[in-house]
């Protein structure tokens, strides 16, 4: 295989596979990222197997074939070599050697027969808009669980309607819905799949090298879920088990809604919170006519109170909420108003964006803590 | 004529000689009290062929009168009681005038004896009870008993008599014990013609244990020292013992001196590090008598508890001295059980005192060194040959397992950690092959040039490491991402991430538990699970402590039940593991518990769930968090668990093993 290509084509490229690609080298190809050569174009494919990306970039190809070559000494080293063509060559010894400009470098490669076959993209299901997509991934990324052994929770149900898209993240405290009015006129009834949290991650790589225009063609097989932007291609293992029942957690009853200031209100809890017990980070709500006040204390260390103008006239409700929850919220939504709805003290919290640049339901639901 | 007959006194002694000699230790134990009694200065016991052939014990007390000599092979005869009432406040080792009789009776025996008193002395022979000679002698003052050819007339208990290691042990373990609560006077035990302890006379306990045990077991040991605490008497009176007549019993409570009895608790405990698979090393002395005792082990295990893996046992050397009064010695021949009068003002002052020490100590683990702890002081003594034995007459099983002392004092601990620079082989030795070779060689020590410049110019401080120290660390980074790699004032510190963060919560949640104010995360989905019938009457009993707990469950039908809150900081995951880990706990050891070590194994369980696990990398400023909020604790050197938290390199250590002292 011998080709010339690029350096900043090869670097862009190279880039996206980096976060795929396995970094504990359990299997040593994996560790690698293929490179094909044909034509007019190479192609780069990296995966850990559960994850793999596929891009390509145009490039001279006088002689086509294949091999794999250590994927981040190869982007560390082409990332310092001056702006310029970069030829390629790999012999049959596996080893490639690079030229560009007066530099000369050999990389010990591996041979390709042993890297993992993709499977191939099958029939589209859907144009998802890049934007929606990007959106709903950043309004709900944050309340996957961390845990590994929530198998299913540790990603996000992605959920095709006929009449729109959403996506639900829970970790068992809190339950993080996006939803968006997008017409799937191709789709009978509903899809569903668990989108795992890495894959979310590196969609939102893809995107922000696409940019925010455009759609995101999406596909899946039994096991596998595909995300192709463009050239790129993005496909991952779906995660398997039942994700809980979300719409049963979501609050039908909520007799109590009062509208905060956003940055007032997260100003407030980033303050009161640093005298929150470091582990449960327990803060303390108290809604009283006229008067929302946040409260929370340690007893050796100290304790702070901030109390925040709202407009209610119901009965006095003390509930506490782990702080970390709600600055969540607070920081991932652009609006400046939020809504509070809540019961009592041992009902679920729900917050909302406020105002009139809303074009989608979000809901984030909250379970209290009992302090 | 009627069937029934009164036994010859050869019978009689015979009977006896079952109850009180059962093997040639039993004979070293009661000629030893003997000695102990006649206020010997200096005891030597010899044994030859684990004691079957022969045991000899000669002291310097204050021997026998020459009528006295004759009778003391009577039955009953002895010179240390004279009154039922003194049977209530025992003071001396022997008291029933049985030994004797009892040894004579089933051996050769010969006593020779000399009092102060008289110009010369008496040599007794004794063959199976039967009386062969008594002549005056020239003789030292003092007493020498030799006791030969032990159950050579009853072959029955011969022939159950163990291997002579074995038998051996159990004397040399006997003989180390009398010398540990008497550090006042010498002793020497013999075998043939190898010594197996020697201890001169030293004032205090400590000086003894050293002398016994060598530096190493000296290290890890906690100076109790003397703690006291009084007893108040209440009214009611408990009986003190079944074989003394009530009336007498409420005659001796009449004349108790005062309402107060005083309690002394003297003695050695190990740091909670040392961990042994057996009680063997649990040496308990009341008034000076060594006995076995289940209340007193007991008191011990719960001073441990959360310190200790429940199945490992401390070193323990206890001197409890208390009122004769308060203590019933007389419950069985072989003199080593005891009845307390007031057994749970016992059990609590030594669980105390062991707790409360333990913990003032907070000492570390250190990192196991070959160094002597004090450079300028003499060669530490090895450990006596007899310490290293091992059996004790108190081992719950006895093994038929050869004895080698020679193994069984070079033991060492496997996991010693050496300096191994001498060692080090080049990584890449194919590329230079002939360096191997200087290292295999014997070491050739070329004169060090001091060309390393001085010691940074810190004070380093040689004491015993403590916890105390973990204020001080400055954590230098993480190792394997498990253990937290500090450096301190006093050396290199490495500790476990996970076991300090269960010790910092364990505490935390026993506090809030404590207060009634524990934080509790609501589930979003309630977490149903199924219990088995066994687990559903544990529920049942034990719901009401779990939702105080934090565990908010109700009853979801059959056999079923749902978690709908956790204690905050408990992931999702670990919930339904710890409920069942908790219905566990006091389904299978705490039903008869109180409350409150029940409320300690639950916080533990929560603690050990909810703390950071190893193979978690932390930054810096967790790592500080962690040492501060550890330093913070109040027992800061073990999980309650019992596993240790921290392990040091002493800077001593540290200058050894590079050679610079």
């Amino acid at each position: 295989m011998e080709f010339t290509v690029s350096k900043s084509d090869l670097v862009k490229e190279l880039n996206l596979s980096q976060g795929v690609v396995e970094k504990k080298t359990t299997i040593p190809i994996l560790s690698n990222v293929l490179v094909e050569a044909a034509e007019d174009r190479i192609v780069l494919t990296a995966t850990d197997l559960e994850l793999g990306i596929r891009c390509s970039c145009p490039a001279k190809v006088q002689r086509a074939g294949a091999g794999t070559i250590p994927a981040k000494r190869l982007l560390d080293y082409v990332r310092l070599l001056p702006d310029a063509d970069v030829s390629v060559k790999l012999g049959d010894n596996q080893w490639a050697s690079l030229v560009c400009g007066r530099s000369r470098t050999r990389i010990a490669g591996m041979s390709r027969e042993n890297f993992p076959e993709l499977p191939d993209m099958p029939d589209k299901i859907a144009d998802l808009p890049v934007k929606a997509l990007v959106s709903m991934i950043a309004k709900t990324i944050f309340a996957i669980s961390t845990e590994e052994s929530r198998f299913t929770l540790n990603g996000a149900l992605l959920l095709l309607k006929n009449k729109g898209l959403t996506m639900v993240a829970t970790d068992g405290h809190r339950l993080s819905m996006a939803e968006y009015e997008i017409p799937f006129p191709d789709i009978a009834g509903s899809y569903r799949a668990l989108l795992p949290r890495k894959a979310m991650g590196e969609i939102l790589k893809l995107a922000g090298e696409a940019g925010p225009d455009g759609t995101i063609a999406f596909a899946g097989d039994d096991n596998h879920l595909f995300f192709q932007l463009g050239g790129r291609l993005l496909l991952c293992r779906k995660l398997t088990g039942n994700f809980p029942d979300f719409e049963r957690v979501l609050p039908k009853d909520q007799p109590h809604s009062i509208i905060l200031a956003k940055d007032e209100l997260r100003g407030a809890i980033e303050r009161v919170s640093q005298f929150a017990d470091e582990r449960s980070r327990a803060i303390r709500l108290r809604l009283s006519p006229g008067e929302a006040k946040i409260h929370s204390s340690i007893s050796e260390t100290g304790e702070s109170e901030e109390s925040l103008p709202v407009e209610y006239d119901g009965e006095t409700v003390e509930i506490g909420f782990n702080a970390q929850y709600l600055l969540d919220f607070l920081r991932v939504i652009p609006q400046d108003q939020l809504t509070l709805r809540f019961k009592d003290a041992n009902s679920a919290g729900e917050l909302r964006p406020d105002g009139e640049s809303v074009d989608y339901n979000y809901r984030y639901v909250v379970m209290p803590m009992r302090i | 004529m009627g069937r029934i007959r009164i036994l010859s006194d050869t019978v009689a002694n015979k009977i006896a000689a079952g109850e009180v000699v059962e093997r040639p230790a039993s004979v070293v134990k009661e000629l030893l009290e003997n000695s102990l009694d006649a206020g010997a200065r200096d005891v030597r016991v010899a044994v030859e062929a684990g004691g079957r052939r022969m045991i000899r014990i000669a002291d310097d007390g204050c021997g026998m009168l020459r009528d006295d000599a004759m009778l003391a092979f009577e039955r009953h005869a002895t010179s240390k009681l004279s009154d039922v009432r003194d049977l209530l406040s025992i003071a001396t080792l022997g008291f029933r005038g049985e030994a004797l009789p009892s040894i004579a009776s089933v051996s050769r025996l010969l006593l020779e004896s000399r009092s102060e008193d008289e110009e010369s002395g008496t040599r007794v022979e004794i063959a199976g009870g039967k009386l062969l000679r008594c002549e005056e002698a020239a003789l030292p003052r003092g007493t020498v008993i030799t006791v030969r050819d032990l159950f050579y007339n009853v072959p029955a208990r011969k022939k159950f008599l163990r291997s002579e290691q074995t038998e051996l042990a159990h004397i040399a373990s006997l003989v180390t014990h009398y010398s540990l609560a008497h550090p006042n006077r010498g002793f020497q035990l013999h075998h043939g013609a190898s010594e197996l302890l020697s201890v001169s006379p030293v004032a205090e306990i400590r000086d003894r244990v050293y002398q016994v045990f060598g530096s190493q077991t000296m290290e890890d040991l906690v100076d109790l020292g003397t703690q006291e605490r009084d007893l108040e008497l209440p009214p009611p009176y408990l009986p003190p013992s079944a074989s003394v007549g009530a009336q007498l019993a409420a005659e001796a409570e009449a004349e108790a001196e005062g309402p107060v009895r005083a309690f002394c608790l003297r003695g050695f405990v190990s740091r909670p590090q040392v961990q042994k698979s057996n009680r063997n090393s649990i040496y308990l002395f009341v008034n000076g008598r060594l006995i076995r005792d289940k209340l007193l082990m007991h008191a011990i295990s719960q001073a441990y508890a959360n310190l200790m893996p429940g199945s490992s046992y401390p070193f323990a050397l206890l001197f409890l001295d208390c009122d004769c009064e308060e203590v019933d010695v007389n419950v069985h021949p072989a003199k080593t059980e005891v009845r307390f009068r007031h057994p749970s003002f016992v059990h609590d002052f030594i669980r105390d005192v062991i707790r409360e020490v333990l913990i003032g100590q907070r000492p570390a683990s250190s990192v196991p060194a070959r160094y002597s702890p004090i450079p300028s002081a003499p060669p530490p003594p090895e450990p006596q040959r007899a310490a290293a034995l091992p059996f004790s007459e108190f081992s719950q099983t006895m093994h038929e397992a050869g004895y080698d002392p020679v193994v069984a004092q070079g033991a060492q601990p496997a996991t010693e950690l050496r300096p191994v620079v001498p060692n080090a082989q080049p990584q890449r030795d194919e590329d230079l092959p002939a360096v191997t070779l200087h290292h295999q060689a014997a070491p050739l020590r070329l004169g060090v040039p001091d060309t390393h410049g001085p010691l940074p110019n810190v004070s380093i401080d040689y004491d015993q490491p403590t916890m105390a120290s973990l204020r001080d660390l400055r954590p230098l980074g993480q190792l394997h991402d498990s253990f937290i790699i500090a450096a301190g004032r006093d050396g290199l510190w490495i500790i476990d991430q996970h076991v300090a963060h269960e010790r910092i919560l364990f505490e935390r949640v026993l506090k809030e538990r404590g207060a009634g104010r524990v934080e509790m995360q609501s589930l979003l989905l309630p977490i149903v699970l199924e219990l088995t019938p066994g687990q559903q009457v544990e529920y049942a009993r034990i719901a009401d402590e779990l939702n105080r707990t934090g565990f908010e469950t109700e009853p979801f039908g059959n056999r079923t039940i749902a978690v709908k809150a956790a204690p905050a900081g408990v992931g999702l995951a670990d919930i339904e593991w710890l409920v069942f880990e908790i219905l566990e706990i006091s389904e299978k050891e705490l039903r008869t518990v109180s409350l409150e070590d029940q409320r300690r194994a639950i916080a533990a369980s929560v603690a050990c769930r909810a703390a950071i696990k190893i193979n978690m990398r932390l930054d810096m400023a967790k790592m500080e968090w962690l040492l501060a909020a550890l330093a913070a604790t109040e027992y800061p050197m073990s999980c309650p668990h019992g596993r240790p938290v921290a392990m040091r390199y002493s800077m001593r250590d540290i200058l050894k093993g590079f050679h610079r002292i």
